[in-house]
């Protein structure tokens, strides 16, 4: 169910977080995101979110997620989107499928490329967001790229 | 169907001084000494402009190339139009090989969408409508104070 964010937001600064909307992606947070080489015909995390102690990362409803996964140059993008699945992984206890299969967890409308969530997602220091895949081709992390709207939360006060 | 104040305001938004003033930052004083690359640049001030927009309005990435989504959603759109125009977009276009059938064809729709505007100024000016925005003024919602934790109960945050 899709909640006002602004409230959101500003429910959680009166409880502490200093709380910025970002563009998440392994650039520009590289203590956050992780992008993996995976290898042809297993399964691998190919981008793990993970926040570091004292930060937590929010995912809310209709959050733009964007991926470019491939190989070395020349070989193109890793199309299969039905091997792609997330989970989130929490500390004790078994990974949490999110949903089966990328078209289960996202909307896609014609003419764009980009995915959205649809189940919003907390994902605090003990917990990994997990992009899995089972690709046909060898990813390289070094020539995929990755982008998601996202809400990082720090630096929380005792009030 | 928008209305024709909404349409004037997404396709005034796609031709008004935000082109120019790109235009001159980008084109003009940054790539006049490399004429290869004025009309690409030229080009990308359009399809910028369009697609934020658009994204602006309607909060989708309608006919926007794959390397121009992955820079909205990378740099946001407050940085995107400095971000595409600049070095890394470039690279990033010609990296992913963006091909020349899509530049065709984002160079019609900021055509189309200048003519649209062009059409709609003239109409306003000839029924002699507001151009501004409308002022209507709606109640503020009745404070509510809700939780963090009360928000994530009520989307089924996991």
């Amino acid at each position: 169910m899709a909640v006002d964010k602004k409230a959101y937001i500003e429910a959680l600064k009166r409880e502490g977080w200093t709380v910025r909307e970002v563009k998440l992606n392994h650039k520009d947070f590289p203590d956050i995101v992780t992008l993996n080489d995976v290898s042809a015909g297993t399964e691998g995390n190919v981008i793990e979110i993970s926040p570091p102690s004292g930060s937590e990362v929010r995912i809310l409803e209709d959050a733009r997620f964007w991926m470019y996964l491939a190989g070395s140059p020349g070989t193109g993008e890793i199309g299969d989107k039905d091997d792609i699945s997330i989970r989130k992984a929490v500390v004790f206890g078994e990974e949490i499928r999110i949903d089966s299969g990328i078209y289960s967890n996202f909307k896609q409308t014609d003419q764009e490329k980009i995915y959205r969530f649809v189940q919003p997602i907390k994902i605090t220091a003990s917990d990994k967001l997990l992009i899995k895949v089972t690709p046909s081709k060898a990813i390289d992390a070094d020539y995929c790229k990755f982008g998601l709207d996202a809400i990082l939360l720090s630096g929380k006060t005792v009030l | 169907m928008m209305d024709i104040e909404e349409r004037n305001r997404l396709v005034g938004a796609l031709v008004g001084p935000f082109v120019a003033k790109l235009t001159d930052k980008y084109v003009i004083q940054k790539y006049e000494a490399d004429p290869t690359k004025r009309n690409y640049i030229r080009l990308g001030a359009g399809v910028v402009t369009s697609g934020l927009a658009l994204l602006k309005e309607t909060g989708r990435f309608y006919g926007m190339p794959r390397w121009l989504q992955y820079m909205a959603v990378t740099y946001g759109a407050e940085n995107l139009a400095e971000a595409t125009i600049g070095k890394e977009g470039l690279v990033l276009a010609e990296e992913l090989g963006e091909p020349e059938a899509e530049i065709s064809k984002l160079r019609k729709i900021v055509d189309t969408l200048r003519a649209e505007n062009a059409r709609l100024k003239a109409e306003l000016k000839q029924k002699g409508a507001k151009t501004t925005a409308s002022t209507k003024v709606s109640a503020p919602p009745a404070p509510v104070v809700k939780s963090a934790a009360d928000f994530e109960k009520e989307m089924g945050m996991i």
